[in-house]
């Protein structure tokens, strides 16, 4: 009899103990499926500044090539002037450290103005207006967003002339028009990016900015689409590359 | 600890205001006193709006509570709204919703057993992100067998939550941290007998005999929805919305105008703009307010409301909370707390023209 109640409590407590056992290997479980959830969660977050939210919910669902699809977007390529002089008598980590200040401030106003800062190239970067999310304003928010980067640009430049420096310039050109929006890529590299003429001329604005020798250049179609309250003043029309017409820019002046 | 931890928020922007008639009225509606009470006690319509569009008490026919609430979790996980997420999570566990099956809808994995749940939240979520509204999602669902009921009600509680979580997120409400309190010893001994109380539908029913709900605005949402109970409840708060005396109608409706200009919802905007020239806008200035937030004739603070508007359709909340601690500065209290409701609320009735398809 007593042998028989033995065994039951051993058999109790060697149950107890796997019971207990299996609760924690649970719990630890549960806690590291919290953590890589709050983890993925803080990468789709991360990722929504670079994707349209619905792009990024698809790849996180495992579909690599989520649909591209035509978008009438605002293109807004801003890159520094004179930065190749500036990086020849410059410390390489005080280059850094004022390239790295100069597009932190870029990005805010971008994105205070419901801009996309999609991509940097070298000195330059790339901004999208209504390309992640439907946006009627688009146009008013890149030249509005154009002008609080001057803004932005004349306060870093009154820091770095009280350090010595000498003060960058930004040439900026916008341009509105079709693309294709879309993930671009392979397993290597991915991105979302647009592609199309609009994109291209949106570039070579930008370029027309040394030779007309001012700041900031919206493409015709732009004017049409902006607010009477910016000044814009008519430069003559230029040939660019890759365009049959000369291309007729204004120069934004506030 | 939930996943919007991570999400910043800034300091509220309202300062708490005690009107006892409001605070008994929602005790007797909801059971307890809700936190944004106070806050918004100076514009009692939003409140009232608020206790309408509980999900307790709103009349479904065709979804019930749980599913309700999982929609709540999920439409306030989407807008990153931190007051609301934490609320809903606490509502869901408090009911006894086991910890794996909020984190399953969280983590969308309890979903993927479930393809008509998986179909309710996907859809919903695309109300609430409304880009664009999603009529096409909206049909397919119908002609895939859906009851079109169903799919109006899932709509409907979807742009409740886009009401709730702007309410919250716009003036930065401070956040109340009421999960831990399901630990404690004396909250598990109440708890299931809470738990029985929420889990049933309110018995609770607001008078609605003394509004005039023959004259609302957006009267064809509410033709819409006219088979389901729900209409009764949707124009009481758009009337109530519409007599508050703290904004003037060419403001309220210059809200409604630029929020649906901006989600693309053409029958609403179309509304709002005869509003507009009801108030006294010529076409030419509600064309130029809604392609420029400005026009000839607008004084800066319909301006600045316009602009605010324009915001608080997709945001981030601490770039939204900064717009909107500039629009405080412009507007008297109770102006920016009626601004606040009002493009809350034209948020929902922008979002449901999904209805409409």
């Amino acid at each position: 009899m007593s042998v028989v109640v033995a065994a039951a409590i051993l058999l109790l407590v060697a149950v107890g103990v796997a019971w207990a056992r299996e609760r924690r290997l649970r719990r630890r479980l549960r806690g590291a499926l919290d953590t890589a959830t709050r983890e993925l969660e803080r990468l789709q977050a991360a990722f929504s500044r670079f994707a349209p939210s619905a792009v990024v919910d698809r790849i996180a669902a495992g579909d690599k090539a989520p649909d591209a699809a035509r978008k009438d977007v605002t293109i807004l390529f801003a890159d520094l002037v004179g930065s190749s002089a500036l990086a020849e008598r410059t410390d390489p980590a005080v280059l850094v450290d004022v390239l790295n200040d100069y597009f932190a401030r870029a990005s805010r106003v971008l994105v205070a103005h419901h801009g996309h800062v999609s991509k940097f190239i070298g000195d330059g970067l790339l901004a999208l207006f209504g390309a992640h999310e439907g946006n009627p304003w688009q146009a008013n928010d890149a030249a509005d967003a154009a002008l609080a980067m001057r803004a932005e640009l004349a306060s870093l430049n009154r820091e770095l002339a009280s350090r010595g420096f000498t003060p960058l310039a930004v040439g900026i050109g916008i341009h509105r028009g079709p693309v294709i929006a879309g993930v671009i890529g392979n397993d290597y590299l991915t991105e979302f990016t647009v592609i199309g003429s609009a994109v291209n001329l949106a570039a070579r604005v930008e370029h027309l900015t040394r030779q007309h020798g001012v700041d900031i250049l919206v493409t015709a179609e732009m004017r049409d689409c902006l607010d009477p309250r910016f000044v814009l003043r008519e430069m003559p029309a230029t040939e660019v590359r890759g365009f049959r017409e000369p291309v007729v820019t204004y120069a934004l002046e506030g | 600890m939930d996943t919007l931890t991570d999400v910043e928020w800034e300091s509220c922007t309202l300062e708490p205001h005690v009107d006892p008639e409001l605070e008994r009225w929602v005790r007797r509606m909801l059971g307890i006193t809700p936190p944004p009470t106070r806050y918004f006690s100076r514009c009692p319509w939003i409140m009232r709006a608020f206790v309408r569009f509980d999900e307790s008490l709103l009349p479904l026919q065709h979804i019930d509570l749980q599913t309700a609430r999982f929609i709540a979790l999920v439409v306030s996980q989407d807008n990153s709204c931190r007051f609301c997420y934490a609320a809903n999570r606490s509502v869901l566990k408090f009911i006894g919703v086991p910890d794996n099956v909020v984190s399953g809808l969280e983590q969308e994995l309890l979903v993927a057993s479930d393809p008509d749940l998986k179909d309710d939240l996907a859809f919903a979520r695309s109300v609430s992100r409304a880009d664009p509204i999603p009529a096409d999602e909206c049909r397919r669902l119908v002609s895939a067998g859906r009851a079109r009921g169903r799919i109006q009600e899932i709509a409907f509680v979807a742009a409740c939550h886009t009401y709730y979580n702007r309410l919250a997120t716009l003036p930065a409400l401070p956040l109340v941290e009421v999960e831990h309190l399901l630990d404690a010893w004396w909250m598990r001994l109440l708890r299931p007998a809470i738990a029985w109380k929420m889990r049933r539908p309110s018995t609770s029913r607001v008078d609605d005999s003394a509004l005039d709900l023959g004259s609302t605005p957006f009267p064809y949402l509410i033709d819409a929805l006219r088979d389901l109970s729900i209409a009764r409840p949707f124009a009481a708060v758009l009337s109530e919305a519409w007599q508050s005396p703290a904004l003037s109608e060419r403001t309220r409706a210059l809200c409604f105008a630029v929020i649906a200009h901006g989600l693309g919802a053409s029958v609403a905007e179309r509304e709002a703009h005869a509003l507009l020239v009801r108030a006294g806008m010529d076409d030419a200035q509600v064309q130029s307010a809604l392609a420029n937030l400005t026009a000839p004739g607008m004084s800066d603070a319909e301006v600045a409301v316009a602009r605010f508007a324009r915001d608080t359709i997709r945001y981030k909340p601490a770039l939204v909370q900064r717009s909107a601690r500039a629009l405080c500065e412009v507007l008297a209290p109770e102006q920016y707390i009626d601004v606040i409701g009002v493009t809350s609320l034209a948020n929902a009735v922008c979002r449901l023209e999904v209805v409409l398809a």
